[in-house]
């Protein structure tokens, strides 16, 4: 066991602590050296079990130079664990060092911190990397006893990931043998983040944090039956405003920003005690955020109303109560959620779920059964993006010569990176070289040219353009959305510039709890007034949706084929169960149900695939080229995370279906299509931009998205009508494959059911088609916010009677 | 879905070409603007190896502009070179393709725009300020003149919505005294028309855009400031 000093001990006496198993742990292998992941749920001590052995250390070892690095995915983060760290440093008055740099800290400070760096420095993936690209990074990180990697289940999975996965093969080199400290979530398969934290394919040491009692979740029980369709649930929203009444504080998390708007808009017309209750998502002002974070620590809020913003592992004092409204989609996401409810050790978390629709009930349901058997779903790291690897290519040569061979074993180091080809390595190095073209080099233009000691950036602007480069998240065009006033005015937030751009003067729309009129669009600022007006156009709904998780949708199956779990279910949600086993079938987990019937003069085909909102769409536009080919004519088709619906003149039979899901749809039909769609255009956008071919920033003037997009519209139809084969087209592909479209869900799926699907022909729509067929959930809705509401009752109508026909039809 | 359309201007007739070029067929007069080659090895010297091929992709588009309308005159209406060391840059094989372009008409007229200014080249290429036809002066950026002038320099492009969608691309922007013509190079961006330069220049008197998209061209209403 560690050897605790008793400085520490006594401290932790003041506070009323006591040293936990874990935290003691963490430090015994810091102590021998050793690295270590530690999953633990949240609230239960996890920064300070990683920051304890360096502290320790650091006091009995007085080191001259960087001790520790922590790197977390969030500047906020950042920011509160200094405050925590340095409370304790200062409690103690240890002579420890500690300090952030993110984008924000002030360029004397930056300098201050690479020639006399502090023990701790706490930092970001980008801004690590900005540090790997000076000359002095051997010497700055050479003293390096330890890394800490914060909210790992985060970011592992993503180019944030890959970025952190080789900032550490990297640091390999400048302080060979450091500790290296993952703090995570509690995840699905602990293995997987071992071996990606790791060197050379090693995984580190595991340590699970015994998890405290299981938190209380269930179904918030409501007046109103839950809709068949729709995903707003204002149908719960008297019982929400109850539960908030009930409580101290409760964060209300929902799933999309619009949903955020409009939940808000709903709480705040029925809340006539004038609660104070806010909203917080990721376009709101930096202020304006700060200012609620700042209300809601202080306790001065009773509700938050709030986006996955702010998920991420920030303090937000004390709450009582989560309500999650509209679908998990994961357990292990909605795990997250719930724990910001009752930071404390050893008392169970609070929550409730506000399913929209019956479907969703269904998902609510299968968490509940997962939290309660603690299993767990979540993202598994996936083989490095090489995107990623170029830009980290060049990012070594702006600090020192790199040579081909040396920085293809420090790649291939890092378990992302394990599988990269020597071949495929080199076309990323001759793409940082010279752009990789083959019909006509740039002899005289190479971004870096050889040397004795290997190979450096040709000139100062190349490394100075990278710099201002770094980085892998492409953003989204934003506009400043600012609320005028007679000659003054203020702004609110951020709105995505694609949605900006769609609307014209007049249009109003929610946003920041407010509904305003659109005036004009100018130099990158969306001007809007006041309005009286009742009926907004939305928010788009671009972003936020995430799709439901396999594991989740296993789940919703196996629930669908137990009677006993369906004779649990509330009255009318068991009452649609059991007709639709009358009418039609219940899906299984062994077979794909399809169901084919009339409706409105065309035929309609229904897939129950489960695989989420992004695989579906996918699917979608494969079968209906399919059935174009077919001459089936099909029109349109709907989807929603369960299932999807295509629209056709001519009917499609029980002898097509095999070859209509037949697996080489995702050879034809796939290539035909991503040919033809906006869709590698846009993947090929964000890789070019982190390859460095387009730049984000140039001296500091940020190029709007319009820009970016026109040039590599303009640079990826050049390149494929001249170099079809060139490496960031291929690229380009694997993103689109990956990011956009789910492409491997689909293709287990396909694999898995392509022999085994249950074909339904119906003489009308069945009782589990409707939350289907009758999703009214668009791009954008027609009419604007109180108008979707008229469709909504207008969907439920048509429900409650396509039902009646059901049972009547049963009856007979 | 046509891919030309007719225009009346300054009295007489000309064709918009969805492949970016005026046709003036009495006076058998092609024009392009704003080529703006070699703009790709330009942002290379910085760091960006931006696809090479912009130049020759330009060349080959205006080569084929040629050979549908055997030209008598062609017009590059400015811009023609993006920056001053781009003629030096060219390769031997693509300088000779675009010499060889502008010798295989009866003549070849290179009007100077602020991107050529100090071009570094050859006595094989000489610009002049203006062309003046018919009384109708082609020029790169526009003077405060009584006359009709046909003017680049402003790459004028649109965004329109079409029942719910949004889509944009390069236009013509015409009304009674002047005509901007599209950028033709294959790198090159645009400048939306309802920017205030373009009801700067439009006066009284708006611009009536010729949207360009996907290889169609077609009338749209005027842009009121």
């Amino acid at each position: 066991m560690a050897i605790i000093p008793k400085l520490f001990r006594q401290w932790f006496d003041q506070q009323g602590w006591t040293i936990l198993t874990h935290q003691r742990e963490m430090a015994a292998h810091f102590q021998r050296r050793d690295s270590t992941l530690l999953t633990a749920p949240t609230g239960t001590g996890k920064t300070l079990s990683g920051f304890l052995g360096p502290l320790i250390d650091i006091v009995e070892t007085a080191p001259k130079g960087l001790h520790t690095l922590y790197i977390s995915p969030l500047k906020a983060l950042n920011y509160d664990i200094e405050r925590n760290v340095e409370a304790i440093i200062s409690a103690l008055d240890l002579p420890v060092r500690i300090e952030s740099r993110t984008g924000d800290t002030s360029s004397y400070r930056r300098q201050r911190q690479r020639t006399k760096p502090p023990h701790i420095l706490l930092t970001t993936p980008e801004s690590l990397m900005l540090l790997l690209s000076y000359p002095d990074a051997a010497q700055m990180f050479g003293s390096l006893q330890a890394v800490i990697i914060d909210e790992i289940h985060q970011v592992a999975a993503s180019k944030r990931g890959d970025l952190i996965a080789l900032a550490l093969a990297q640091l390999e080199d400048y302080a060979p043998g450091y500790r290296r400290i993952g703090l995570s979530a509690t995840v699905a398969e602990p293995d997987l983040f071992c071996q990606w934290l790791g060197r050379d394919g090693e995984p580190v040491a595991h340590l699970d944090s015994p998890v405290g009692k299981p938190p209380k979740v269930s179904i918030l029980k409501t007046k109103k039956a839950v809709p068949y369709s729709g995903f707003m649930a204002q149908y719960a929203v008297p019982e929400i405003l109850a539960e908030i009444e009930k409580a101290r504080t409760t964060i209300v998390f929902v799933n999309t920003r619009a949903q955020a708007e409009l939940l808000f808009q709903f709480l705040w017309e029925a809340n006539s005690d004038a609660l104070p209750i806010a909203i917080y998502h990721a376009s709101l002002t930096r202020e304006m955020r700060l200012k609620t974070i700042g209300m809601m620590t202080a306790g001065k809020l009773r509700a938050l109303v709030a986006t996955s913003a702010i998920e991420l592992g920030i303090d937000w004092g004390d709450v009582d109560v989560v309500i999650q409204v509209g679908a998990p989609k994961g357990v292990s996401r909605l795990l997250q959620r719930i724990g910001r409810s009752n930071h404390q050790v050893g008392v169970p978390s609070k929550a409730f779920l506000v399913p929209a629709n019956r479907f969703e009930v269904l998902e609510c349901e299968a968490a509940i059964a997962a939290i309660a058997a603690r299993q767990l779903d979540g993202d598994h790291p996936l083989p490095g993006s090489q995107d990623v690897a170029v830009q980290f290519i060049l990012n070594a040569a702006c600090s020192a010569p790199v040579t081909p061979e040396r920085m293809y074993d420090i790649l291939r180091s890092s378990w992302s990176y394990r599988y990269l080809s020597f071949a495929d390595f080199e076309a990323l190095f001759r793409f940082v070289i010279d752009g990789g073209y083959v019909l006509r080099n740039y002899d005289r233009w190479h971004r870096l040219i050889e040397t004795p000691d290997g190979w450096v950036p040709a000139n100062k602007q190349i490394i100075q353009r990278h710099r201002q480069n770094i980085g892998v998240i492409i953003e989204a065009g934003k506009l400043r959305v600012r609320k005028r006033h007679g000659r003054g005015g203020k702004v609110l937030g951020d709105i995505e510039e694609q949605f900006g751009q769609s609307m014209r003067p007049g249009d109003t729309f929610y946003f920041a709890g407010e509904v305003l009129a659109f005036e004009r669009i100018y130099d990158m600022t969306l001007e809007a007034r006041a309005s009286a007006a009742k009926e907004p156009l939305l928010p788009s709904y671009s972003g936020g949706q995430m799709p439901l998780s396999t594991f989740l949708a296993e789940g919703v199956r196996g629930l669908l084929q137990s009677g006993d779990a369906i004779a649990r279910l509330p009255g009318p949600v068991r009452h649609w169960l059991t007709l639709q086993s009358r009418f039609s079938l219940l899906p299984n987990r062994k077979t794909l149900l399809i169901e084919s019937f009339p409706r409105h003069k065309l035929h309609t085909l229904v897939l129950y695939t489960f695989e989420g909102r992004r695989a579906n769409q996918t699917l979608g536009m494969l079968i209906s080229r399919r059935m174009e080919r077919y001459e089936l004519h099909p029109l349109s088709f709907t989807l929603t995370d369960y299932g999807l619906a295509i629209n056709s003149i001519e009917q499609v039979t029980d002898g097509m279906i095999y070859d209509l899901l037949s697996s080489d749809i995702l050879a034809d039909e796939l290539e035909e299509w991503l040919a033809e769609s906006p869709m590698l255009k846009r993947s090929f956008r964000r890789v070019a931009t982190i390859a460095g071919l387009v730049e984000q920033n140039n001296n500091a003037a940020r190029k709007t998205l319009k820009q970016v997009t026109f040039s590599t519209d303009l640079i990826y139809d050049v390149l494929r009508k001249y170099e079809p084969g060139h490496v960031l087209l291929h690229l380009a592909h694997d993103d689109a494959e990956r990011e956009l479209l789910d492409v491997e869900r689909l293709k287990d799926m396909i694999l898995k059911f392509q022999n085994h699907i249950e074909f339904v022909d119906l003489p009308r729509p069945s009782p589990l088609s409707l939350p289907v067929i009758l999703d009214v959930r668009t791009e954008r809705l027609p009419g604007g916010g109180m108008a979707a509401l008229l469709a909504q009752e207008g969907v439920e109508a048509t429900a409650e009677h396509l039902i009646a026909e059901v049972e009547h039809g049963l009856d007979d | 879905m046509a891919s030309t359309i007719e225009v009346t201007f300054a009295h007489h007739r000309f064709v918009l070409d969805a492949d970016l070029a005026l046709w003036w067929p009495s006076e058998r007069v092609l024009v392009v603007s704003d080529l703006h080659l070699e703009k790709s090895t330009f942002l290379a010297q910085f760091g960006s190896a931006i696809a090479p091929y912009d130049t020759h992709d330009t060349l080959l588009r205006l080569e084929s502009l040629i050979r549908k309308y055997s030209p008598q005159t062609l017009i590059l209406l400015g811009d023609s070179f993006h920056d001053r060391g781009a003629w030096q840059r060219l390769e031997a094989a693509t300088r000779d393709h675009l010499l060889g372009l502008c010798n295989g008409v009866g003549s070849c007229l290179w009007v100077e725009g602020n991107h050529d200014v100090g071009l570094v080249r050859d006595d094989r290429l000489t610009f002049i300020d203006e062309a003046v036809i018919d009384g109708i002066a082609f020029r790169h950026e526009p003077v405060p003149s009584g006359g009709p002038q046909i003017i680049g320099h402003f790459h004028p492009k649109l965004g329109v919505h079409v029942r719910g969608h949004r889509l944009s691309g390069k236009c013509f922007a015409v009304n009674a005294h002047m005509m901007i013509l599209p950028a033709f190079g294959s790198f090159t961006g645009g400048l939306n028309l309802d920017h205030g330069a373009f009801t700067a220049l439009a006066g009284d008197l708006p611009f009536t855009p010729y949207l360009v998209y996907q290889g169609t061209i077609t009338r749209r209403p005027p842009i009121h400031s």
